[in-house]
Parts: structure tokens; C-alpha cells; sequence
């Protein structure tokens, strides 16, 4: 037998661990940067070019590492779905977010108006773009409110994170259930507003 | 703090023969190398610094490249081929409208999506007409650098950022028909920048715009502490200078054709000729309101002299340049960076010397663009930049790039399941697990995709991988994680492994576009038997044969040179006699400017035939059967 792969949980921490952070939502962007280039510079296999195939291999593999972390990291809401995950409550679809019908209802409602934004592209493009910069506003307030609440997440909510065991609860804690609805909310937001820059993007209107 | 590597570095300059910078290019190709004077192109004997990328094959002997090649374009268009990188590594469905302009004829591998050249009794592949080219400018290192040729083995080759796997995959054969290894392959844009070098001047946000004579390739790189990352990377593989060229082809051909009723297009050998005119009208409009497009073809009779200004060039290359300005709105999104944060624009590519083109990019981005390096040279010079610092002769640098385009498998109901997405910086990988869903199934087989759309049909396919050796067991139970990984080159390497029983599964992949090893294999062992054979021969047989064309063309109107002025007529028979010379003399140069001598002095006739043909309004026949009648009568 094999070795049982990491969990999601695991995984997440190895992401932190690699660029030498504690797991936390704030991050700078500079420092991150500055650690990916000094990375770079020892592992990129351009230096191990003269080493032999073993070595580059080897080379190609750790900056590969450093590579797929650095975007879960950067991005916001990546890193905020990567420390749900490093938390044990990895965002799947479904499960208690469609538990809730007025978070469902206001999420369809938001689709619809997006929807309907996009049949009039043609005609006017205005309100997508207004539609867009609402949803950035949003998304913005929503990392906001998910920064506040991991920074309070209470010390027997955070047990276990970074294991295999990580919050085996279920129902998981109840700050940890808000956190992850946070995310989704952000996720729904998300899509709306990509679905229609596309189809922005492919009618070749100026994007916001 | 981060994890760092206990292995030795590049730290000994080892020397195992010079590393080639090499821009092998779509209409001319460059070779560079990185030594104590820095970044240096390498001419050939007669000082000629590019090679054009264009291999005639004539029937009789062995392949010739460059200017002699080109001088063959016009007595041989069936089998000179120019442009081979816009067929490298795709099928004959992804050419479109390409495919009519090219006056050699392609067609698909037999029971494949692998453009070929259809020279009649073989079939030839785009790698190998490539090949030909490196070949040439490895020859050509060697003599430069007064190393023997088997010294010289290894380059760093540039491809076009949106080269996609099998194009990358194809250019990595061509090298190696040529007895060159690719020891890295870097991205056309990416290679400018490090020519540049604009590190060492704090600028912080760089632009690099690449429009060459078939691509357009435009990156977005961040530069700090001589670490070139490149944020993001968009690009049109159909766009390009000879774009520009064909509005002013397209162009002459409508007015030759209400002057005289002929088609130009239809004969390949006017097309090649009257798009090498094009090219030279589109260059003196680069210094001019206004320039002349010149075209005669003594055999079928066509006298064509029409003026282009500015305006017209301009209104016609508008949507060309729009597309570019997309392309790079479009990487300013994907990196997250406002135009306005651009500290640098340095324009690559001999198509951006048009001065539309400055003028519309420098708008764009609000600031003059760089272009002091040679547009034509700096992706070269890059590319030698690079083969030192894998050399190790060129410390403190270091180039990060990206993968252009997002790789995926394909899944149930033909969607696009994303790997690795596009502009993610290279090395990367995916690990993706799959099962089997038939009970003791052994094998599985997965559909490689590259590009943006959601539909597999509409995405580029890399191939079939198919994994075998999977322990027999009930359907769903094995658990196989397949490894996606991109080099730093941008190429796909896949790995499986069977996680219940530790079996690593066997991965066989199916070219779809490319050569296999034994095609490639073969196509080395014949270019090892086509002996060498003397160029300056060649150049001198196929010139003298275009000068007999000419002249028998000529001679044919003997009856209309009393109409010519004196002067014209004068000169007319001058240059005849001239001709009459030509199998006296083995220079080919001297050939080529008694041939030139001739074509110009014969142009005042071909007119006088033109003005006959029209105002006798005989619109359907060939000009020559209308002076054979005449000349009868």
C-alpha cells in the first residue's frame, strides 16, 4: 500500500509552511513577492542546468511547488478558501449553504440580475458594468468581514488545523460554520461578476 | 523562512562548447552568442547578419536555405517554402484561410492532423524545412566561432509566447534534425526584455510588444533584482507583418485585375513574386506619405505600377493593429496592472518599425516606446543572454515565465476539466485522480487539451495518453493519480501512478500533431545522405534559368521594340546582349544584377503591352495569346 495522500487540512498547511508564513489571512503582498523571488533564484531549475538531469528534476519539482502555492496565496479569495481548508472545513458545493433559503433566494436573485444584465449587453452596457463594480464592492466587504472573523475565531474552533484530524466536527463549530458561509456568499458574487466580464470581454466592450 | 536547496548551483562556467542564442523566426532566422563582449549576433562569410527562414528543395539535388532560396521562390514556388513556422506542430483544419495564400501545396499526414508540404514524390514536414534553417545558422556559429561543427550541439531556441505543446514539441524535432539540442526554449517577448536588460534602469513594470512577420505576441514582466518574472502573456499566432503585406497584395491584385482581366492570385509564382513587392512597398511607406508598388511579370505580360499613400496603408491595417491593442488590454487585466503602471514599452519584431504601429502602441500606453536594440536582432541577443546565464557566464539574472495557455482533460459530455491555468509562471503541475469504469479494466485513456474554451472540440488537443498496466480490479476501486507537469521550457510531461497497488502505470502518448521518434529517426538518417552540395552552383543554375525565362519572354515582342522610345529601346537591347552573356559567368551576384538590369529594362514594354491589351478591351485572354495572334497576323 501507499501512503495515504495529505488531507485537504495538511495540504494547506504545507502551502504556508513552503513560503516560510503562519497561516493567517493577512499577507503582504511585497514580502510575499520578495520570498517567491528569493525562491526562485535557489530553486528555478535555470540554476541546475549545468547539474545533470537528477538535479534539475528535483529543481523542477520544488519550483513547481513554490509556482502552484504562490496564486493561493496572492489571491484573497483563494487564500481565504485555502484557510477554510487548512481549518478542516473545506468549501464543497452544497451541503448547509443551501440549508439556508434566504441566502439561497438572495443568491438567485443576484444571478438573475446578472442574467438579465447580459440579454441587454447588446443594446446597453451599462447596467453590467454597474452591476460589476457593485459585485467588486461587495466582494470586497465580504474579504473584509472574513478577515474580521478568522481573526476571532476562538482557540477550540482552530484545534487540529494543519492535521489530518482537522475539525472532525460535525456539525462543524459554529464560527467556522459562519466562516465558510462568508466564503460562499463571496464565491456567489464572484461568478456573477466573472460570468459577465466574459461576456463583456466577448463583445468587446471596454471592461471596469 | 523558505526551504533552500542543498545542491551545488551553476557555480563552474563548465565548457562544453558554446550554448547558440538562436530567434528562429517566421520570415528570418538569427544566431547569437553570449561571450566576454556580452550579447553578439553572428554573421556569415559575406557580413549578411539574417538568414531568411525559407528552404527551396529542387528536384534534382540538395535542399538550399536563405537568400538563395528565396532567389528560387519565384522559378520554383512548389517547392520553396517559406513560412514552415506557421504550419510547425498544426493539422491542415488549423490553417484556414492561411492555406490559400501558401503557393506550395499542404495536405495532412496520411491518417493524421500534421500539415505537410506536398513536394510530389515525398511528402515534407514543416520540422523538417526548420531543421534546414537551424542547420544553417549551426553552420554558420561554427564558422563564425572557428569551432568544428560537432563542437557546436546545443541552444536556446526562441518560439512565439502562444507556441502551444505541439508546436514547442515540433520545434524541439526541428532542432534536432539539425544535430542541435534545445536546452532551453524561450518565449519571443520574454527574450527581448532580457536583451534590454531593463532591470539595471529600476524600471519595475515592462511591456513588451512583438509583432513579427506571422505573430503577435505581447507579455507584461516585472522586474526586480535581476529576476524577470512575467505576469501575464496574450498573443494572436495569426497575426503578423505579412498581414500588412497582403491588404497591399490584395489591393494591387483588384487593380491589375479591372486593368487587364487577369488574376494574379491564380498563379503561384506572380503571387510569391507580387508579395515580395508588397513587402518592399510596405517598408518605403515606413519613410514615406507615399510609396509605389511595382509589379511585372514579362511572361504573362503585366506591367503594374500603383501608388499607395499613407492613408490608404493606413485605413487598411487598422483592424490589425486594433486586434493587437486588445491583446494587450487583455494581458493589463490578466496581471492586474493599469496602464499607467507601465514604466517601459519595447517594441520587438520587424513589423513594429511600421511607423503606424509606433505611434498607435506609444497612444496606448501613453509613453514613447523603446526600440534603440534592432527589432529584428533583439530576440536573438535575448536568446544569447539566456544561453549565458544557463552557462553560467551571466550571473544575478534569472528569467521566470509563464504557460500562455490553460491545460485540461476532457471529460464526460466533452467539457474541459482545467489543470493548470493559463499565466500560471512555469515549472507548475496538476495531480488529478482517475478510475476505471468497467470491473478489471486495464487501461485508461485521457484527452489532453490546451486552450481557453469550455469545449474540448474547441480547445487545441495535445493527444491521447493512455495509461496501462493497471492491476485488474472491480470498477471504481483503482485509484490513479495522474501528474500534470509543465517544464520550464512549457512542455507537458505526465506521470501516473496506481495508489492502491503502488504500480506506476505505464504512459503511452499519441502524437497527434508532431513526428514520432522513428519518423524523426528516419528524417535524420536522409539528411545525412543528401551530401553537401556546393550552394554558390545551385544559386547559378537556377539563375540562369530565370534569366532564359525572361529573355525568351522578351525576345517573343521583338516586333513591338520599334515603338519604344530610343532610350528605352537602347537600353532594352542592351541589357538583352547582357543576358546573352549569362552562361559565361558562374558569379552569381553578377547574374542576379544583370537579371535585375533586364527586368527593369523590359518594363517600359510589358507597359506598352498592358496599354494594348486594354484598349483593344480583350479582358478574358491571356496576353500572350492575344500577341501570338497578333504577331501571326
Amino acid at each position: 500500500m501507499a501512503a495515504a495522500s495529505p488531507s485537504p487540512s495538511e495540504q494547506a498547511a504545507r502551502v504556508f509552511e513552503l513560503y516560510g508564513l503562519a497561516p493567517s489571512f493577512e499577507i503582504d503582498l511585497r514580502d510575499l513577492e520578495d520570498r517567491l523571488r528569493q525562491a526562485s533564484l535557489a530553486w528555478h531549475p535555470d540554476r541546475f542546468a549545468l547539474q545533470g538531469e537528477a538535479a534539475r528534476l528535483e529543481a523542477e519539482d520544488k519550483m513547481a511547488e513554490f509556482n502552484d502555492a504562490f496564486p493561493l496565496l496572492r489571491d484573497p479569495a483563494r487564500r481565504a478558501e485555502l484557510l477554510l481548508n487548512w481549518l478542516g472545513v473545506a468549501p464543497t458545493q452544497g451541503t448547509d449553504a443551501e440549508a439556508d433559503p434566504a441566502f439561497l433566494m438572495a443568491m438567485m436573485e443576484l444571478r438573475e440580475e446578472a442574467e438579465a444584465a447580459r440579454t441587454q449587453l447588446a443594446q446597453d452596457a451599462a447596467p453590467a458594468q454597474q452591476f460589476i463594480q457593485r459585485m467588486q464592492q461587495a466582494e470586497a466587504e465580504l474579504l473584509e468581514r472574513f478577515h474580521a472573523a478568522f481573526a476571532e475565531l476562538p482557540e477550540e474552533a482552530r484545534a487540529g488545523a494543519g492535521t489530518a484530524e482537522a475539525a472532525n466536527q460535525d456539525p462543524p463549530h459554529p464560527q467556522l460554520a459562519a466562516l465558510r458561509r462568508l466564503f460562499y456568499e463571496l464565491r456567489y458574487h464572484q461568478r456573477s461578476r466573472e460570468q459577465l466580464q466574459d461576456a463583456l470581454r466577448h463583445d468587446g466592450t471596454q471592461i471596469p | 523562512m523558505i526551504e533552500l536547496p542543498t545542491l551545488p548551483m551553476n557555480d563552474e562556467a563548465a565548457s562544453r562548447g558554446p550554448i547558440l542564442g538562436i530567434d528562429l523566426g517566421t520570415t528570418n532566422s538569427l544566431v547569437a552568442v553570449y561571450d566576454a563582449g556580452g550579447a553578439r549576433i553572428l554573421a556569415d562569410a559575406e557580413g549578411e547578419i539574417s538568414l531568411p527562414s525559407i528552404v527551396s528543395y529542387p528536384q534534382d539535388g540538395a535542399p538550399v536555405v536563405g537568400e538563395a532560396a528565396r532567389e528560387r521562390a519565384r522559378l520554383d514556388p512548389h517547392r520553396t517554402v517559406h513560412s514552415a513556422k506557421r504550419l510547425i506542430g498544426k493539422g491542415v483544419q488549423d490553417l484556414g484561410r492561411e492555406l490559400a495564400t501558401m503557393p506550395y501545396s499542404i495536405v495532412d499526414a496520411p491518417g493524421r492532423s500534421l500539415a505537410m508540404i506536398d513536394l510530389g514524390e515525398r511528402l515534407l514536414s514543416p520540422a523538417e524545412v526548420s531543421g534546414q534553417v537551424l542547420a544553417e545558422l549551426r553552420r554558420r556559429a561554427a564558422a563564425a566561432l572557428k569551432r568544428p561543427l560537432e563542437e557546436v550541439t546545443q541552444a536556446v531556441v526562441t518560439v512565439p509566447a502562444y507556441f502551444d505543446d505541439a508546436q514547442r514539441q515540433a520545434t524541439r524535432e526541428a532542432a534536432k534534425l539539425a544535430g542541435l539540442e534545445i536546452v532551453r526554449m524561450v518565449n519571443e517577448p520574454t527574450a527581448a526584455a532580457l536583451a534590454y536588460g531593463l532591470d539595471k534602469e529600476g524600471a519595475e513594470h515592462v511591456i513588451v510588444y512583438d509583432l513579427g512577420g506571422g505573430t503577435f505576441d505581447v507579455s507584461l514582466l516585472q522586474l526586480k533584482d535581476g529576476v524577470y518574472r512575467v505576469l501575464a502573456t496574450a498573443g494572436d499566432t495569426y497575426l503578423g507583418g505579412d498581414d500588412f503585406d497582403r491588404t497591399l497584395v490584395l489591393h494591387a491584385a483588384r487593380e491589375i485585375q479591372a486593368k487587364s482581366g487577369q488574376d494574379v492570385l491564380a498563379d503561384p509564382a506572380a503571387r510569391a513574386a507580387l508579395r515580395m513587392a508588397a513587402e518592399r512597398t510596405k517598408i518605403a511607406l515606413s519613410s514615406a506619405e507615399e510609396a509605389e508598388l511595382v509589379f511585372q511579370d514579362p511572361a504573362a505580360g503585366i506591367a503594374y505600377r500603383g501608388k499607395i499613400d499613407w492613408r490608404t496603408f493606413q485605413e487598411a491595417i487598422a483592424p490589425l493593429i486594433q486586434r493587437t491593442l486588445d491583446c494587450s488590454a487583455q494581458v493589463l487585466a490578466d496581471a492586474g496592472v493599469a496602464a499607467e503602471q507601465i514604466n517601459e514599452v519595447v517594441l520587438v519584431g520587424g513589423s513594429t518599425r511600421v511607423p503606424l504601429v509606433k505611434a498607435a502602441v506609444a497612444q496606448y500606453f501613453q509613453r514613447p516606446a523603446r526600440d534603440e536594440l534592432d527589432p529584428e536582432q533583439v530576440v536573438a541577443l535575448g536568446a544569447a543572454v539566456q544561453a549565458g546565464v544557463l552557462g553560467g557566464t551571466v550571473r544575478d539574472l534569472l528569467l521566470l515565465d509563464v504557460t500562455p495557455l490553460s491545460l485540461g482533460i476532457e471529460t464526460l459530455g466533452g467539457a474541459v476539466s482545467k489543470l493548470i491555468a493559463r499565466n500560471t509562471s512555469i515549472p507548475a503541475q496538476a495531480q488529478e485522480g482517475f478510475t476505471t469504469s468497467v470491473d478489471g479494466q486495464t487501461a485508461v485513456t485521457l484527452h489532453v487539451l490546451q486552450g481557453e474554451r469550455e469545449l474540448a472540440h474547441d480547445c487545441r488537443s495535445l493527444g491521447q495518453f493512455v495509461l496501462r498496466g493497471i492491476p485488474p480490479m472491480p470498477a471504481g476501486l483503482p485509484q490513479i493519480g495522474v501528474r500534470f507537469a509543465l517544464d520550464a521550457d512549457g512542455m507537458l510531461r505526465v506521470r501516473a501512478k496506481e495508489q492502491r497497488s503502488g504500480v506506476s502505470a505505464e504512459i503511452e502518448i499519441e502524437p497527434k500533431h508532431g513526428l514520432s521518434d522513428e519518423e524523426v529517426e528516419k528524417m535524420l538518417t536522409d539528411a545525412w545522405e543528401h551530401a553537401e552540395q556546393d550552394l554558390t552552383t545551385r544559386r547559378v543554375v537556377d539563375l540562369r534559368a530565370q534569366l532564359g525565362t525572361v529573355v525568351a519572354a522578351i525576345e517573343k515582342q521583338r516586333a513591338l521594340f520599334d515603338e519604344l522610345e530610343a532610350a528605352q529601346r537602347e537600353r532594352l537591347v542592351d541589357a538583352l546582349e547582357e543576358a546573352g552573356d549569362a552562361e559565361s559567368i558562374d558569379r552569381p551576384e553578377t547574374l542576379k544584377g544583370i537579371l535585375d538590369g533586364l527586368e527593369e529594362a523590359s518594363f517600359p514594354l510589358a507597359e506598352l503591352l498592358m496599354h494594348r491589351v486594354a484598349s483593344e478591351a480583350v479582358k478574358d485572354r491571356k496576353v500572350s495569346e492575344l500577341l501570338d495572334s497578333e504577331t501571326a497576323s
